[in-house]
């Protein structure tokens, strides 16, 4: 199975690297959309639809909390896992976002084989690709 | 907290995101890296306690390579756009490890990464060190209030 993976990220390079991390991975991606913030998250959702999301917390516009928020008080879009990547590590940040709604949490840095790990975990699947 | 410590956790920290993220090493402290021009530097503000400001500071070409380490690009595809976003990456991921160590149960709002234009110079700081790479030299700084 193939899965269609929306990348949450202000940093155009950060997205990079995470899309060359996925292609790495082992993982079957189909889709890999993009977005800069929240808000244009959200809007990629409306249009599209994907089998996870991979967020930034620190974004300008709509940060990574109020769009899990949105995200959980929207029917539509509340059934789509959400794991958080940031360089936020802080216990009570990491409980806050769970709280929230979202599926797992990943700090940076992290290996490219976590990314996988962290994505198969929350996708409900193991060995992926295998 | 000693200076010393302070500069260990820099060195730290910064070992451990450019081997997980940037697949490079940390080799030692650069003895000197003043005929290295010009440089690229990012710096950042941190709300918490404590509050601060933290940067980073790479030759070009120093720059160059780590950002094509990064995204998997020949070093003569990288943009020179493209040195600062990683640039300003790199700021961002060693400064959140260097305050989970410093704090690790204090929540960090950090500014987004400011870059500046090449030349830039390391400002006052707390603790700083000037460390060697496989390829190049980075300049990592922390300035925090003087109470801590």
């Amino acid at each position: 199975m193939a899965y269609n993976v929306l990348i949450v990220d202000d940093s155009p390079a950060m997205r990079s690297f995470m899309r060359r991390v996925l292609e790495m991975s082992g993982l079957t991606i189909g889709a890999c959309l993009e977005a800069g913030n929240g808000q244009e998250a959200l809007d990629r959702l409306r249009a599209d639809w994907v089998d996870i999301v991979l967020t930034d917390l620190n974004m300008p516009t709509m940060d990574g909390e109020q769009f899990v928020r949105c995200m959980e008080a929207d029917a539509a879009l509340r059934s789509i896992p959400v794991l958080v990547v940031s360089t936020d590590r802080t216990e009570g940040r990491v409980q806050q976002m769970l709280e929230l709604g979202a599926k797992g949490y990943l700090s940076k840095p992290f290996l490219p084989e976590t990314l996988r790990e962290e994505i198969e975990k929350v996708l409900g699947v193991s060995n992926a690709s295998e | 907290m000693p200076v010393s410590e302070l500069e260990q956790m820099l060195c730290d920290s910064t070992a451990e995101v450019l081997e997980t993220m940037f697949f490079t090493s940390v080799m030692g402290d650069a003895v000197d890296a003043s005929s290295e021009t010009p440089w690229i530097s990012a710096r950042l503000s941190f709300d918490g306690r404590p509050s601060g400001r933290f940067g980073v500071r790479v030759p070009l070409q120093s720059g160059r390579k780590i950002a094509a380490d990064f995204l998997g690009l020949e070093a003569d595809a990288v943009s020179d756009s493209q040195i600062g976003e990683v640039v300003g990456e790199l700021c961002n991921m060693v400064c959140g490890s260097v305050l989970s160590r410093l704090e690790k149960d204090c929540r960090f709002d950090l500014s987004h990464p400011e870059i500046e234009a090449p030349d830039a110079t390391a400002p006052d700081y707390a603790a700083r060190r000037l460390l060697e790479l496989e390829d190049g030299t980075l300049d990592v700084w922390l300035e925090l209030p003087k109470a801590l």
